[in-house]
């Protein structure tokens, strides 16, 4: 039981760690477009990787540690994170979600759907022009694309992050 | 069934959330704020990741200590131009008048019709006093605001603008234009907002000659007949007569030379005596005043790129309110977003869609500057070469041709935000707008050292 607590308090620490370096390496490269969103490749890795009836508390965890460190709204951060977990589960049953090609491919979907979640919640908030946040959910291309490659790529190397064994489920 | 009645919670939670994203409601937002404290703690974890980031400026930092002392210097000496742009162009027009100088604070909550003034000395400005500001008509003194002694916004007064759909005061037409002929001058009264679409537009009413077709308005109401001491303001603009078509029909309509929704900063009371009445003016700078509390950035980043936030040490156990004004020296750095119990959400200077009201100070070909009143101004991020990106709709504009070279500055009448903070310096696109212009931040302005954050009093944000 001591086990489990220090995996979740292990869980917190590499997921602000995470999220954390992605925000320096967005306020320090000019391809701040091009950065993958490592804290949803984390949460795809564990929704994936954990046992099913932790994956809530996890979303939940990833997301409260997100919103320490952005301005987005708390709540459409918890709704973003809660949604995809649900989804990620969902497909267990049925699907090899860490096999590579299905985990590449809702990364990128994940990838895309997160920000442009975001971007409407902001538009809808400040009254802005439909036609610029089309514009900008049209140019999002680029991160997906890097999510996705990165979850390929890193994908279990983020799923077996030192802390995390007593969270996974034991088949794997 | 206990899967799936948790799966269908689940769902409505999730359903839940995304509404109140869309649709945020204060309740839940507050009480969300509670729950998410311990969100702090996952800020302070940042802290091994934030060396990666590098030292801190600090205000002992003699460039840091130099840049703010460079700011304050160039505030004190646009500071006497923005107090004295209540001042009518002609020093005549208040001949005979007494006034008393005050400043825009905050808008009434949901009336745009009302706004919040404050003037040193309060004892002698009584409701029905006429307001102005430079050559304008604004208004008049409807109400004392909140308590008495120290109370926050004890020294407040309400003022209910002209386009209040209840106000009404007497005006004639100068040089107006009827079938082709001049008009001395004609009677008619003016108040509230025309049916007009597109643009506003004072309503008019009872007008001497119907057929009118334009001429400048000027307040001239009846000493005998107002109820209010409005006739005190005689002779202020109102603004400009014109005919437009509306829906197949004519309507007549004062366009106002005066932004009253976002572009009233400095004014007078008018009232009864002769020159300035009692404390003058207010001339302390907001900038050094104890309304502001020392505060930190967790991390000098924000994990969405689109994005240009930061997380403030600070939340409402310390007296920061939403739309608090962060600053640093004399340099405007953002305003608070979402203030949590012990953090709050800062929307950085370049977050899109960040507004505030501005000031522009027009650099004159003598070598001075002269203040123009630009409203509110709305973010769109940076361009390629880091210059910040605003929309600027130019309601009141600046005469002439061209571009003129300007530095912009944090104006009044938004709650949380003072006078007097530098923005930047621009190029101000001439002639009616919108506009986007770019405003090119000081040196070391991105990564802002020693911060300050502008906090509540008694509940009531400070201007």
């Amino acid at each position: 039981m001591r086990k489990r607590w220090i995996s979740w308090l292990m869980l917190g620490v590499w997921s602000s760690w995470i999220v954390a370096a992605q925000g320096i390496l967005v306020a320090q490269t000019p391809l701040a477009a091009w950065l993958p969103d490592g804290g949803l490749v984390l949460l795809i890795a564990c929704a994936g990787r954990f046992q099913k009836q932790d994956v809530p508390g996890a979303a939940l965890l990833l997301a409260l540690s997100r919103v320490a460190y952005t301005i987005e709204p708390p709540t459409a951060i918890f709704a973003a994170f809660l949604c995809t977990a649900l989804l990620v589960n969902a497909m267990r049953s049925a699907l090899e979600v860490n096999g590579a090609l299905l985990r590449t491919v809702v990364a990128g979907f994940a990838g895309w759907l997160f920000p442009a979640w975001l971007l409407l919640v902001r538009h809808v908030r400040d009254g802005g022009e439909p036609v610029a946040l089309l514009s900008e959910v049209l140019g999002l291309w680029r991160i997906a694309l890097s999510t996705a490659l990165f979850a390929l790529a890193f994908g279990p190397v983020f799923a077996h992050l030192p802390g995390l064994t007593p969270l996974r489920t034991r088949r794997w | 069934m206990g899967f799936s009645r948790s799966r269908t919670l689940y769902l409505v939670l999730c359903l839940a959330l995304a509404v109140l994203s869309l649709r945020p409601v204060e309740p839940v937002d507050r009480l969300l704020d509670v729950l998410l404290a311990p969100a702090r703690v996952f800020a302070e974890l940042s802290a091994p990741v934030g060396w990666l980031q590098g030292r801190r400026a600090r205000a002992s930092d003699p460039s840091e200590a130099g840049a703010r002392a460079a700011d304050l210097r160039r505030y004190a000496e646009v500071e006497r131009a923005v107090l004295d742009s209540a001042q009518p162009a002609d020093p005549h027009r208040l001949d005979g008048v007494g006034w008393r100088h005050a400043e825009v604070v905050r808008r009434e909550r949901g009336n745009l019709d009302r706004i919040r003034i404050r003037v040193d000395g309060r004892s002698g400005v009584e409701p029905g006093f006429p307001v102005v500001s430079a050559d304008s008509y604004v208004g008049v003194v409807v109400e004392r605001w909140g308590g008495q002694g120290d109370v926050p916004g004890s020294d407040e007064l309400v003022v209910e603008l002209i386009t209040s759909a209840t106000a009404r005061i007497g005006a004639s037409v100068e040089g107006g234009e009827l079938n082709g002929m001049t008009v001395e001058l004609s009677d008619l009264v003016v108040g509230g907002l025309a049916p007009i679409r597109g643009r506003e537009y004072l309503d008019v009413h009872n007008p001497e000659r119907r057929g009118i077709e334009r001429g400048r308005v000027v307040v001239n109401d009846s000493k005998e007949l107002a109820e209010d001491l409005t006739y005190l303001a005689n002779g202020f603009l109102l603004g400009e007569l014109e005919r437009v078509a509306e829906d197949g029909k004519d309507v007549l309509g004062v366009r106002p030379g005066l932004d009253y929704e976002t572009g009233l900063y400095q004014v007078l009371v008018l009232c009864p005596g002769d020159g300035p009445v009692g404390a003058t003016a207010r001339r302390g700078s907001m900038l050094e005043d104890d309304g502001w509390r020392r505060a930190r950035f967790f991390l000098r980043s924000e994990p969405s790129w689109w994005r240009e936030g930061r997380k403030l040490s600070l939340g409402r156990i310390h007296g920061v309110e939403r739309g608090a004004a962060v600053a640093s020296g004399a340099r405007f750095v953002g305003r608070v977003e979402r203030a949590g119990l012990t953090i709050s959400d800062v929307r950085m200077v370049g977050d899109p869609g960040l507004a505030f009201a501005a000031l522009a100070m027009i650099r004159t070909p003598d070598g001075g500057e002269s203040p123009h009143v630009m409203g509110r101004i709305t973010g769109g991020g940076r361009d390629a070469e880091g210059a910040l990106r605003f929309e600027w709709p130019a309601t009141i504009e600046i005469p002439g041709e061209g571009c003129v070279r300007a530095s912009v500055w944090t104006g009044s009448g938004e709650a949380g935000v003072p006078r007097g903070l530098l923005v930047g310096d621009a190029e101000l696109p001439c002639g009616p707008g919108p506009h986007i212009i770019r405003i090119h931040q000081p040196q070391g302005a991105q990564e802002p050292g020693s911060l300050r954050v502008r906090v509540a009093r008694g509940g009531e944000p400070v201007p």
